[in-house]
């Protein structure tokens, strides 16, 4: 889908971000476009790493994956990837079914090793070092099991007892873990009589019993109702507050949006994209123009240079205001836009991203272009 | 590899909550100890009736014998259904749950995995052995068998049952699905019970080889039947050598187990009804199978009085068969515990066809 390009009468072309052509300020730049060149920013790929036998260093990234590949048999799952992850920060992993998310995760999680490549978890290499790696690693994957007959502190406790906790120190933690992900009425049922959403709370529990300094999330809102998926992004947030390091694959990216720091964007294995969410704003991405009127939207369009922009009458939009969708280099265009569009008398009732930053940022990649990507 | 006590213990203690808190467990602990109770009752009526009736004295003796030596080979049989199905989804079973991957990826070593699972599967099948007692120890003290015979073959029932379950534990690990390695438990089972016996046999007249023996026959003299020396003669006779087949009968679970049970005193005057039972009867054939070639076994007098009779030849059957059968179990099934671990072992470079991690 290629958007009609505005161009306001008072302001000359500029170059669009990532060298696609614009001729006009406030953005025109395709949806289907190519990503866009990296900006810096916390994440960074195919960074240095130390070497085999380099210590764990305190200042070390979180997560460091430095051009690694894995197969299974013919299938190439993970290409070349290479990404850094820091303290302190939540980094959102995100791409199309089968782009090899949840196999770098088993990578991290040091569950699988790489074909090539290196991969480091504050600075310890998971095949040399899988103890140092495990204690530092909360890993809590998209399908897992609860052992069913147990009941739910039963299980925690089991998963303390597998790191070596303290005894006293279990006791303590299982409550106090049982509290932060609302399951304190839950504590002495089985875990068999848990719905998904709360099967996937008691994964995080389970992830976040031993304190670990990389928390590694696959899919953890899938099945979560509302209030629990606020209560993640909460503990989620807590993690990072704390110098932890988040790394979290969900493909429901408008709630990664709000707990996420950082973007990175896989596809056929490989790292095709990266951004702080922060920089993301400069990005282009469609913003919806709701009006009182379809002929005063039209008019102010065609007034700002954006005569091309088709108006959908009232009768066939779903607010039941005259609608357009324009896209805006960045958001200070779309500042500009707004303010031309009043001036130019629009009756806009109504003005606003109609994708969140991350969603237009995995829109734009070539991931999200083919057929069933979603 | 770390092989820590708490670390097996948890897995002990994570795989027998997960099984006392299934009915079905026990559901199939009283369905065990009524099927070998109610068997063993049958065996004890059936043995009495065949007998004088009588329930005192010799009869009852011999009876109980029977019973005691029936209920183990029952039992033997039994734990060779139930342990490889306990224990043959070890792995695999948690791999398609999604819990494998959860212990792999804690401070758990494979070995302590692999360990703390053989050693519930163990627990759980002495469990059932001790659902069976009911069954057995009574015959036992019917028969007047010595507790030491009773504990041997307790002991070695035992063993046996910790050597299968770490076999079934090693399966486990190496096929996908639960089902491909209870499967492959059963055929192991049936091979090491049914299909090796079978090849011993069949292989049998391919070992005949000719010796020359020492003979021991009974000279008579006055042309009187009822008196004679021995004399002994130097021939060349056709001799099985069942000893060189022995190691297929040695992974038999029910040899094994027979041959921690005494000698039928063959020779002795004084038998006694509680000293002819199954598992006696196994023993002594599997140890003259042991020694073919054993002097004892050309001396044709049969007056042990007479002249000439050698007494210098000793028997074969103080040689026992068990310690090579267990050894050999015991080796397959520490291969075993190796093969899991390796199999378990993470992070993992090789990835098995159809093979999920999580």
């Amino acid at each position: 889908m290629t958007l009609p390009q505005f161009r306001p009468p008072h302001e000359g072309d500029h170059a669009a971000p990532g060298g696609a052509s614009s001729p006009h300020p406030y953005g025109a730049v395709a949806p289907s476009g190519p990503a866009i060149a990296p900006e810096p920013g916390p994440i960074r790929g195919a960074g240095s790493v130390p070497g085999p036998s380099a210590p764990a260093a305190a200042d070390a990234p979180g997560i460091q994956v430095d051009g690694v590949h894995r197969a299974f048999g013919s299938v190439q799952a993970v290409a070349g990837m290479s990404l850094t992850a820091h303290r302190g920060r939540v980094t959102a992993l995100v791409g199309p079914n089968g782009c090899g998310k949840s196999t770098l995760m088993l990578m991290l999680a040091s569950l699988l090793a790489p074909d090539t490549g290196t991969v480091r978890i504050c600075g310890y290499d998971p095949l040399t070092h899988p103890a140092e790696v495990r204690r530092l690693v909360g890993w809590m994957p998209d399908q897992f099991g609860t052992w069913d007959s147990l009941k739910v502190h039963e299980v925690l406790s089991i998963v303390g007892r597998a790191y070596f906790m303290p005894s006293a120190d279990i006791r303590q933690r299982i409550p106090e873990l049982l509290a932060e992900v609302d399951l304190e009425s839950l504590a002495t049922q089985p875990a068999r009589v848990l719905s998904r959403g709360q099967k996937q709370r008691l994964g995080l529990a389970r992830a976040l019993m031993h304190r670990p300094q990389v928390l590694i999330l696959d899919e953890p809102a899938s099945g979560l109702d509302p209030s629990s998926r606020r209560n993640l992004q909460r503990i989620v947030r807590s993690v990072a507050a704390g110098g932890g390091t988040v790394l979290v694959s969900s493909h429901i990216l408008t709630e990664l949006e709000e707990m996420a720091d950082d973007v990175a964007v896989m596809d056929q294995g490989a790292l095709v994209d990266q951004s702080s969410v922060r920089d993301l704003a400069h990005r282009p991405r469609p913003w919806r123009l709701e009006s009182a009127s379809t002929t005063r939207l039209h008019d102010a369009l065609a007034a700002v240079g954006l005569q091309d922009v088709a108006v959908i009458p009232p009768d066939q939009a779903v607010s039941g205001h005259a609608e357009a969708i324009v896209m805006a280099r960045d958001e200070e265009a779309a500042a500009r836009l707004l303010a031309d569009l009043v001036r130019a008398d629009a009756a806009l009732v109504a003005f606003a991203p109609s994708a969140g930053r991350l969603e237009s940022a995995y829109l734009s990649t070539e991931a999200a272009q083919r057929k069933g990507a979603l | 590899m770390s092989l820590r006590p708490r670390g097996v213990g948890l897995m002990i203690d994570l795989e027998l909550r997960q099984r006392v808190r299934t009915v079905r467990w026990y559901i199939a602990l009283g369905i065990w100890f009524l099927l070998l109770t109610g068997m063993s009752v049958l065996i004890g009526l059936a043995s009495m009736w065949l007998g004088t009736g009588s329930v005192f004295g010799d009869d009852l003796r011999l009876a109980g014998a029977i019973v005691f030596s029936a209920s183990v080979l029952l039992l033997i049989f039994a734990m060779l259904l139930v342990i490889p199905a306990m224990s043959s989804a070890a792995i695999n079973g948690d791999r398609a749950d999604g819990t494998l991957a959860t212990l792999q990826a804690t401070l758990l070593s494979p070995l302590e995995i692999v360990v703390g699972k053989v050693l519930a599967g163990w627990i759980t099948g002495l469990a059932f052995l001790v659902a069976a007692l009911p069954s057995v120890v009574p015959a036992a003290l019917l028969a007047g068998a010595s507790p030491f015979y009773v504990a041997r073959v307790i002991a070695m029932i035992a063993a046996l049952t910790l050597c299968i379950t770490a076999i079934g534990v090693g399966l486990s690990s190496l096929t996908n699905r639960p089902l491909g390695s209870v499967v492959l438990s059963y055929l192991v089972v049936l091979g090491t019970t049914t299909i090796l016996p079978i090849v011993f046999a069949c292989a049998a007249p391919f070992v005949v080889w000719k010796h020359e023996v020492t003979v021991y026959e009974t000279e008579y003299t006055s042309g009187s039947m009822d008196a004679g020396r021995c004399v002994k003669t130097q021939e060349v006779r056709d001799v099985v050598r069942t000893d060189l087949l022995m190691p297929l009968l040695w992974l038999n679970p029910f040899v094994i187990v027979a041959d921690t049970a005494p000698q039928i005193p063959i020779g002795q005057d004084d038998i006694g009804p509680g000293d002819i039972d199954a598992l006696r009867g196994i023993s002594t054939l599997v140890r003259y199978l042991a020694h073919p070639t054993h002097p004892s076994h050309f001396v044709e007098c049969w007056d042990t009085e007479a002249e000439g009779y050698p007494k210098d030849l000793e028997q074969p059957w103080t040689l026992p068969v068990w310690p090579m059968g267990l050894g050999a179990h015991a080796l397959v099934a520490a291969g075993a515990v190796a093969v899991a671990t390796y199999r378990i072992k993470a992070p993992v470079r090789r990835l098995g066809t159809g093979t999920r991690i999580a």
